[in-house]
């Protein structure tokens, strides 16, 4: 694994996943794949812990699943946006967009030193 | 450790786990497959974008493991593990187990067993059809209350001018001397108008029951039998529709049998009887009464004597308030035309559902209740403290079994779980032998043939659903109140303690046996008291049927019973005849002594005992006051927090590096 790849941000994982889901439904292993080549190859997901987390968000409603058969012809579970996963992505993108804001803002911070 | 995992995997078979786990496996073999043509794509040779997929996914037995525990089934998993090896545990240790479960049935049976007599008859569902429909008609008086009966011609205006029930019907309770046969009895019932039965949606176990012809002027003399009557003086005649029975010196003809579950309007066992309340002159009304001047020549005519109760069922669209005001209406169109026995007379309602009894009875029952459910309860809180003793004694010998398991790393959280589970389990075990004794106790005691009355007699409590509910929370509430302690203190390393060694165990132990001490003593100053209280109502009931010494000699003594009220005497004629019977016994031949009593030795009723206890227990207190159940629950919680604290104080403390260097 190359140096410049870093670990997804704690707790960001989910937020990644919901977005992710938001264009299509997806299997897991395109899930990572997308997810990392959305990020320009900055995110390496860590591939075990993202079962168990599909499996989280499951159980607290926000994403469903169903088998289906890919392009290629072979069987996979697909994961799907409920409209309570969708509420959930606004959610916590606000809440994203709010945090990396104030991180901006104290790190461009160009005033004085009050 | 191969057991417990066995179960573990038994256990999973019973969640589904099976067919999850194989569709989390296919799931990662596509990902697996996926990744490797990626990796070949990439140009990899096979074996090593076989390898890196692998690594890249990382343990599969892992993921599998993760994605189950992320189904958030893990505790439930954690506690029927617990449950098995607190079975097993239990199961290793038969004479504990076996005494803490004793100690728990008997008192779960007595809570369950007193626990449905009292919901059926104060709390229950009533035994008719949408209850919460029925409203009491009461008349109100500034003199009398609000709960006042009513008269017969006032409860006829009422019916034919209302606009607010789909119907109303009219009851009183009733004494009367039956006789079938040769035997003569007392029996408690209810002069009802002809369309009661069909106003509560009562169903008959045989033939009908009064229908709203009974009650017309000149209908033949007809009376409804209850189920317990039927069984105990007819003895389950299923041709007992046509026979005869007397009420006083009047012939009547049985046309039904009520449905075992219902006694009548205040729905307490020990209404049997039913006759058109056009009939009431041949019985004694046995409710409360208020008389005012009116001319008539029955109590079915004067308007102002007022001797029943009237319900009615209200219309769909019609709230309470309304209703009220439609009846004030008509009863102040009543006062006006009728000064002298209806002046400053209004109605006043009250949904039937909230009255439950006659609003006199109601709060001796209540207090009574509550006195019983209180001892029953202490009883339990007794053997709960019993229980604790044991759990404590037994912890002790469980100390490296913890030790260990805390070294090692399992949390305390965890430990407490495992341990309250085992309690709970114990607890579970007491309930399940305790709801069975109830079982058999209620039926006992319904077959009990009462020793006063000379028409057998029978009644049936059920264990519902409600009191199996009712021994359920018992059981968890015995169980965490009797293992908490023990689980915290028996998880709690205490290192200082430990580290200190021999002389803190040596103080503790001069100390825990002053602690003991006074929880057996605590333990005797709640059990002593009720034990005399028990023996003495159970010699009473003994005495009565297995001639067990009275305290007097009940040989060649002979009882006499007669109820002059009910065959028309006034009180003065009463006297003059009572004086005279007396006389006349005294001076037969063989007879030495004679005397008159109201009441005979060992007859009393136990509700108006009950009801005498609780009056004293606790003065001026209305018992049907909510403050008085909350007392009674506070009550409880505190004997139960202090039996818990002290024990609590005196355990010994885990020595860590002693139980690991045993292991």
């Amino acid at each position: 694994m190359s140096a410049d790849r870093s670990d997804v941000l704690q707790g960001t994982l989910e937020l990644l996943v919901l977005r992710t889901l938001a264009l299509e439904p997806m299997h897991g292993w395109g899930l990572a794949q997308r997810i990392e080549t959305m990020s320009g190859e900055v995110f390496a997901i860590q591939q075990g812990t993202l079962y168990p987390a599909l499996q989280r968000m499951k159980r607290k409603g926000w994403v469903q699943s169903e088998w289906r058969v890919t392009e290629n012809n072979r069987r996979a579970r697909y994961y799907f946006l409920t409209d309570l996963g969708r509420g959930q992505l606004a959610a916590e993108r606000a809440e994203w967009e709010r945090t990396v804001n104030a991180v901006n803002g104290v790190l461009n911070w160009a005033g004085g030193t009050k | 450790m191969s057991r417990v995992t066995a179960l573990a995997r038994r256990l999973r078979g019973l969640f589904r786990y099976g067919r999850e786990d194989a569709e989390t496996q296919d799931e990662l073999r596509f990902h697996l497959e996926m990744e490797t043509e990626k990796n070949l794509r990439a140009g990899m040779p096979p074996r090593e974008a076989r390898r890196r997929a692998h690594v890249r996914l990382g343990g599969v037995g892992a993921i599998r493991e993760g994605v189950w525990d992320a189904r958030g089934w893990r505790r439930l998993e954690d506690l029927v593990r617990d449950a098995g090896y607190g079975l097993r545990g239990l199961r290793r240790n038969p004479g504990f187990t076996i005494a803490a479960v004793a100690s728990l049935a008997i008192p779960i049976c007595f809570n369950t067993a007193v626990f449905a007599i009292v919901d059926s008859v104060l709390f229950g569902p009533l035994p008719v059809v949408r209850p919460a429909q029925l409203v009491d008609v009461y008349t109100s008086h500034p003199q009398y209350g609000q709960h006042a009966p009513n008269s017969y011609p006032d409860y006829l205006d009422l019916r034919s001018e209302h606009d607010v029930f789909t119907d109303m019907a009219a009851h009183s309770p009733m004494r009367a001397v039956v006789r079938v046969e040769e035997d003569v009895d007392l029996v408690m019932g209810e002069a009802v108008t002809g369309n009661y039965f069909q106003f509560l949606g009562v169903q008959p176990v045989l033939g009908r029951l009064l229908a709203p012809d009974d009650d017309r002027p000149g209908a033949a003399r007809v009376a409804v039998i209850s189920a317990g009557l039927w069984a105990g003086a007819f003895g389950r005649d299923p041709a007992v529709v046509g026979r005869d029975l007397h009420i006083g010196s009047q012939p009547y003809v049985v046309i039904g049998v009520a449905s075992p579950d219902f006694y009548g309007m205040p729905p307490i066992p020990g209404g049997d009887l039913w006759i058109p309340i056009t009939r009431v002159d041949d019985v004694t009304p046995a409710g409360p009464s208020m008389n005012m001047p009116s001319p008539g020549e029955t109590r079915l005519e004067r308007r102002g004597q007022r001797w029943m109760f009237i319900k009615g069922r209200l219309r769909g669209d019609v709230g309470l308030a309304q209703a009220d005001a439609n009846l004030d209406s008509i009863m102040t169109g009543l006062a006006a035309a009728f000064p002298d026995s209806n002046e400053s007379l209004q109605v006043s309602l009250t949904l039937t559902d909230d009255v439950r009894l006659e609003p006199s009875a109601a709060g001796p029952a209540y207090g009574g209740a509550a006195v019983v459910m209180f001892m029953v309860g202490v009883v339990l809180l007794v053997a709960c403290a019993n229980v604790t003793g044991m759990l404590l004694a037994r912890a002790a010998a469980r100390r490296r079994e913890i030790g260990v398991r805390l070294a090692i790393g399992a949390s305390r959280p965890r430990l407490v779980q495992q341990l309250l589970t085992e309690t709970l389990v114990l607890a579970s075990l007491g309930a399940a032998a305790g709801l069975a004794l109830a079982w058999g106790m209620l039926r006992v005691l319904g077959a009990v043939e009462s020793p006063i009355r000379s028409l057998p007699y029978t009644f049936e409590f059920v264990v519902h659903g409600r009191a199996v509910l009712f021994t359920a929370a018992l059981a968890a509430g015995a169980g965490v109140l009797a293992g908490l302690v023990p689980a915290l203190d028996a998880t709690r390393p205490n290192l200082v303690r430990d580290l200190n060694g021999a002389v803190a165990v040596a103080r503790a132990g001069g100390r825990r046996w002053f602690v003991r001490d006074g929880l057996v003593a605590a333990q005797l100053a709640v059990t002593v008291p009720l034990l005399v209280l028990a023996g003495l109502l159970g010699r009473s009931a003994l005495a009565a049927t297995a001639g067990v010494s009275l305290g007097f000699d009940p040989g060649r003594v002979l009882a006499v019973g007669t109820d002059l009220e009910m065959n028309g005497y006034d009180p003065e004629r009463e006297e003059r005849f009572m004086r005279d019977a007396l006389e006349r016994v005294r001076s037969m031949p063989g007879v030495t002594a004679a005397a008159l009593t109201s009441r005979a030795p060992l007859d009393a009723a136990l509700a108006a005992l009950v009801a005498r206890l609780a009056a004293q227990v606790m003065p001026g207190v209305a018992p049907g006051d909510p403050l008085v159940w909350a007392g009674v629950l506070l009550l409880i919680v505190g004997v139960t927090a202090a039996a818990h604290v002290e024990p609590a104080r005196r355990i010994l403390r885990i020595d860590l590096t002693r139980a690991l260097r045993a292991e």
